[in-house]
């Protein structure tokens, strides 16, 4: 039952991502990986607890065409060689993106090369085509990020249904906040991972979201206030335990609503994406249920998981072989659709 | 040398090309929050009017502030990534002495509209056909910056005020500086055609900057929050 494998573009594509906190160029040519190149911005946001959207901004401009640069010559090639440019122009902070999608038309209008839009979020899930190759569809993917936690169908490249998404908080986002009220640093999903290392998950009560719900919908918030009510108790508790329990009760949520999807809808593979998908927990978790489902599972290595622009050039690759092409008037959006790239 | 100027500090974007005889084109158009949407369609149109192409371009200028803080990331995005794949030579104008080198007057103030109750100015001496700053670049209230322009006017006499921040402050620098005229509203927006003739001067002149370094200058340091709740 599985589909087609479509064409790739078979010219290198410069990628461009500043979606966010991260500055990133790639180069990839088919699917192969010719350079990475990230400038993390984590040290500049971290005082501040969260990401400042006008920090990221000013240095986005600081340095995108030093990392430009940088990727370019770890492929050794210059902009002559290119065959096309993907910028990622959705979703995420406007102002950021706004100087990746400038830099990335400017480019492209001067060198004749041509430019692809690229969701940010379908870059998460390509992040596995780089690694593993090509996937079998129909896929069902989880798209579990900072700002998103996505569970989508994928009946053939290029397409998407969107069967459940979170109702209140991401799962990123849930992490952030249980680390702050754990007095954890920023991005919280690492630390609390660090922290739960040594904590005993069965010491502490966390809510199972939903846990009378059909369907594939998630919510954290509930889980964030079972952290702020078990810290507010008297003894109380190890913080190593809510942590524990807290990222426990997350990855059993996450697993549990994917699990029910791929029962219902067999897949022909199950894709894991986005900066949670990072989470040792998650990827053991999900990992033993697919194999127990008998489903393949396809993880991208921690290093791909967080934002990098190699993603966003495989997915341009893709729709760059489909004949899609950006105007010169493409704009950056806050939201983007799954299906339908980009809205006109 | 044909310099490609791009403006678009303000409301009003812009783009141009020059060469050694004056303007060869220029689009302009006052439409806020458009900037990223027009500026590379306008560009690619501005070269369809001329029957160019792309490979005509021999160095880029851009406005580099103060004004929008999206709009300035964009203009230079844009400057740069032209430059960089065409590898131009390319560097930044300041976006008031812009201003003030549409204006014919021997004193030029420049003052534009920085949101948020402030303007940013400039007050610029003409000295052998050069913009030489008399008061340097600040945003401030418009009470301080008319007062800077005072205390200055008294050394280079009566002076030319130019620029949007006049819409709402003109009473201001009217009572400030008596003696000043002031420039009709159609000379006060920034051009990209100022922009491009007085970068192709600084590139002529060796002035061409590593791409790196062409970067805003916001002119103030917004209070950061994080969208973190
Ligand atoms: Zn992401």
């Amino acid at each position: 039952m599985s589909g087609q494998i479509p064409a790739v573009f078979d010219r290198p594509v410069l990628g461009i991502e500043t979606s966010c906190d991260e500055t990133a160029a790639a180069v990839v040519e088919g699917i192969q990986l010719r350079s990475n190149v990230v400038a993390s911005q984590a040290d500049l946001h971290h005082r501040y607890g969260g990401v400042v959207p006008e920090l990221a901004a000013r240095r986005h401009i600081e340095r995108l065409v030093a990392v430009v640069d940088e990727a370019l010559e770890a492929a050794s090639l210059d902009v002559a060689d290119l065959g096309a440019v993907a910028v990622t122009c959705g979703p995420g902070l406007v102002g950021a993106l706004s100087v990746g999608v400038a830099f990335a038309k400017s480019l492209s209008l001067a060198s004749g090369k041509p430019l692809v839009g690229v969701n940010h979020l379908e870059g998460h899930i390509y992040a596995n085509v780089l690694v593993h190759g090509p996937f079998p569809t129909p896929a069902l993917a989880l798209v579990v990020s900072g700002a998103h936690t996505d569970l989508l169908w994928i009946p053939d490249y290029g397409q998407y249904r969107v069967l459940g998404r979170t109702r209140d908080d991401a799962a990123g986002e849930a992490f952030d906040k249980a680390a702050r009220a754990l007095g954890l640093g920023y991005p919280g999903g690492p630390e609390i991972d660090r922290l739960s290392r040594r904590g005993d998950p069965a010491r502490v009560p966390m809510p199972e979201p939903l846990a009378s719900e059909g369907g594939y919908d998630f919510s954290f918030s509930g889980l964030k206030t079972a952290v702020l009510r078990a810290l507010q108790q008297t003894p109380s508790p190890d913080p190593a335990d809510v942590a524990a329990a807290f990222q426990r009760a997350v990855v059993s949520h996450l697993v549990r609503r994917t699990v029910r999807a791929a029962e219902d809808l067999q897949p022909a593979c199950l894709l894991l994406g986005g900066g949670v998908a990072a989470n040792r927990l998650l990827r053991e978790s999900l990992g033993r249920e697919a194999q127990r489902l008998g489903i393949p599972l396809w993880l991208p290595p921690p290093w791909l998981c967080t934002d990098n622009a190699a993603m966003i050039a495989c997915v341009g690759a893709f729709r760059l072989a489909r004949g899609e092409r950006a105007g010169l008037d493409l704009r950056a959006w806050a939201d983007l659709p799954w299906d339908g790239l980009p809205p006109r | 040398m044909r310099v490609l100027g791009v403006e678009t500090a303000t409301d009003t974007a812009a783009v141009a090309l020059v060469d050694g005889a004056g303007v060869l084109g220029e689009r302009v158009v006052r439409r806020p929050m458009y900037t990223l949407e027009w500026v590379a369609a306008a560009i690619h149109g501005l070269l369809e009017d001329l029957s160019l192409g792309p490979d005509v371009v021999e160095g880029v200028a851009v406005s580099v502030g103060p004004g929008s803080f999206t709009g300035l990331r964009v203009g230079i995005a844009t400057a740069v990534g032209w430059a960089r794949a065409r590898g131009l030579p390319a560097c930044g104008v300041p976006t008031l002495e812009a201003i003030a080198a549409g204006v014919e007057a021997a004193v030029v103030g420049v003052v534009v509209d920085a949101k948020r109750g402030e303007v940013a100015g400039a007050l610029f001496e003409r000295k052998d056909g050069r913009l030489v700053r008399v008061v340097e670049e600040q945003v401030a209230p418009p009470e301080d910056v008319a007062s800077a322009f005072r205390e200055a006017g008294q050394r280079v006499g009566r002076c030319v005020l130019v620029g949007d921040g006049l819409g709402r402050w003109v009473d201001v620098f009217a009572r400030a500086l008596p003696e000043a005229r002031f420039a009709e509203a159609a000379s006060w927006a920034p051009r990209a055609a100022q922009v491009a003739w007085l970068g192709r001067k600084r590139l002529l002149e060796g002035g061409a900057e590593p791409l790196v370094r062409i970067q805003p200058w916001y002119g103030r340091t917004p209070a950061f929050r994080s969208v973190a709740r």
